[in-house]
């Protein structure tokens, strides 16, 4: 059976029969994998341990029919700190969610790969969730092709300035005239609607250098995931567990917990 | 040529089984096809048996036939200790240690939000419902050493924190019988993170 080696994101795993895993992989150069670790899920293996969501890894594979077998693997590195913190795996696993729901089978994913292995190496470090997604997000709709217009309307092309109305299904924001002829769109204040802008367009340098207020960026985050579920045509799950983590630590907070 | 069509349903309705595949499927009812009657029809009894007769505990969702199941209704359990696992089958692999003297707790499930779950998914009303009723002091979440569930273990802990319950988790580390140098990378950070003085 032919056999090759890849170095993989895991992006999601399932239990599969009795003691198999089912692995969902990204790799920079063969873009997403299906694989199945067989055994993975006894204690004894060694690939349990290893093949968990997030992990880095570099892998022996063989070819198979609907998922390729994992023969051996090797951690580059595990990204433990998004296991050892509830607001690290929440927005973690928004990333992964988002870049597993844009991959297309057979398609190489270098940038995508880059960006979720930044993404993942920012939140392990402990950087704040809010920025680190919103950059995450805007650069993943650039990359794949969908950033939203967000200074010129996209119905009738004229600049935009001052709050604006956004609508996902359409890619961009309304201008006043066409968002009061259509009575369509949702008002995105302006500081919001070029943050949006700006990361998209940003290094990670330069985005890393912006101060941005957490509550901006996870406004930012908000209507670029808005912008990701128009593509997708249905919401994210992980996206409503990190507002129901985040409405119980807000809720903590009041109570002085 | 094609199956008759009682083996066709017959393979069909196995191939629905986790684990499962066409090739299993067939093996599976060719083997049937070959038992005598009597094995088939108790194979048939025993499955609308268990059907019918087992449902959740209504207490702890165990899996049982009575109810309460018979962890909930046995006096001699500790009901001030509640043990937390992810499914069913956990419960069954926590008493055969031999060594758990509390009541359990099914979530049924764990918090995979890439799989579509998430904690409104979970049984975790009617858990905080039971240590609202005050008689519980230490509840040890025994869900699963993976992401999946060391985030469940980790939702719940801070959901339970201000109850004033105690709350611990599974210990990590080695398993019984291993080579050291065969353990993953993971595992044994875990087991240097938790080793202990002897």
């Amino acid at each position: 059976m032919p056999s090759y080696k890849t170095e993989a994101l895991v992006l999601r795993t399932a239990e599969m029969g009795e003691t198999d895993r089912r692995l969902d992989l990204l790799s920079p150069e063969l873009g997403p994998i299906r694989a199945v670790a067989r055994g993975a899920r006894k204690v004894p293996s060694r690939l349990g341990g290893l093949l968990q969501p997030f992990a880095q890894v570099r892998l022996l594979l063989w070819r198979g029919k609907t998922f390729d077998g994992v023969s051996q693997a090797e951690t580059i590195r595990s990204f433990h700190e998004l296991r050892e913190s509830l607001e690290a795996f929440a927005y973690a696993s928004v990333a992964a969610e988002a870049a597993l729901a844009l991959t297309r089978p057979d398609e190489e994913a270098p940038r995508r790969y880059r960006l979720l292995l930044y993404t993942f190496e920012r939140l392990a470090r402990g950087d704040r969730g809010e920025p680190v997604l919103a950059y995450f997000l805007a650069q993943l709709l650039r990359i794949e092709g969908f950033e939203p217009a967000w200074s010129a309307c996209v119905r009738c092309g004229r600049p935009v300035h001052g709050e604006r109305r956004f609508l996902p299904s359409e890619g961009g924001v309304l201008c006043p005239d066409c968002s009061l002829r259509s009575g369509q769109g949702e008002p995105v204040p302006e500081p919001v609607a070029r943050l949006a802008e700006q990361l998209g367009r940003a290094g990670p340098r330069s985005a890393e250098a912006l101060a941005v207020d957490p509550g901006l960026a996870m406004a930012a985050a908000r209507t670029l995931a808005r912008a990701l579920s128009a593509v997708l045509d249905r919401s994210m799950k992980s996206l409503e567990l990190l507002d129901i983590i985040r409405h119980d630590a807000e809720g903590s907070a009041e109570h002085g917990g | 040529m094609e199956y008759a069509a009682p083996i066709a349903r017959l393979i069909a309705e196995l191939e629905r089984l986790p684990g499962v595949g066409p090739k299993t499927a067939q093996r599976l009812a060719l083997h049937l096809l070959n038992r005598p009657r009597e094995e088939v029809a108790a194979l048939a009894s025993a499955l609308l048996e268990a059907k019918d007769r087992i449902h959740p505990c209504s207490v702890c969702a165990n899996l049982t036939d009575t109810d309460p199941c018979a962890i909930c209704g046995d006096p001699r359990r500790d009901e001030s200790l509640l043990c937390v696992v992810e499914e069913p089958k956990d419960v069954i692999a926590l008493e055969r240690t031999h060594e758990f003297h509390g009541r359990y707790h099914v979530l049924m499930g764990a918090i995979s939000p890439l799989s579509g779950v998430g904690p409104d998914d979970l049984r975790i009303e009617p858990l905080l419902a039971r240590l609202k009723e005050g008689k519980i002091r230490e509840v040890v979440l025994a869900t699963d050493p993976d992401v999946e569930g060391e985030a469940t273990a980790m939702y719940l802990a801070r959901l339970l924190k201000p109850l004033g319950v105690k709350t611990s988790r599974l210990a990590r580390g080695l398993p019984e019988g291993g080579d050291l140098d065969y353990v993953d990378e993971v595992t044994l950070a875990r087991a240097l993170e938790g080793r202990r003085a002897i």
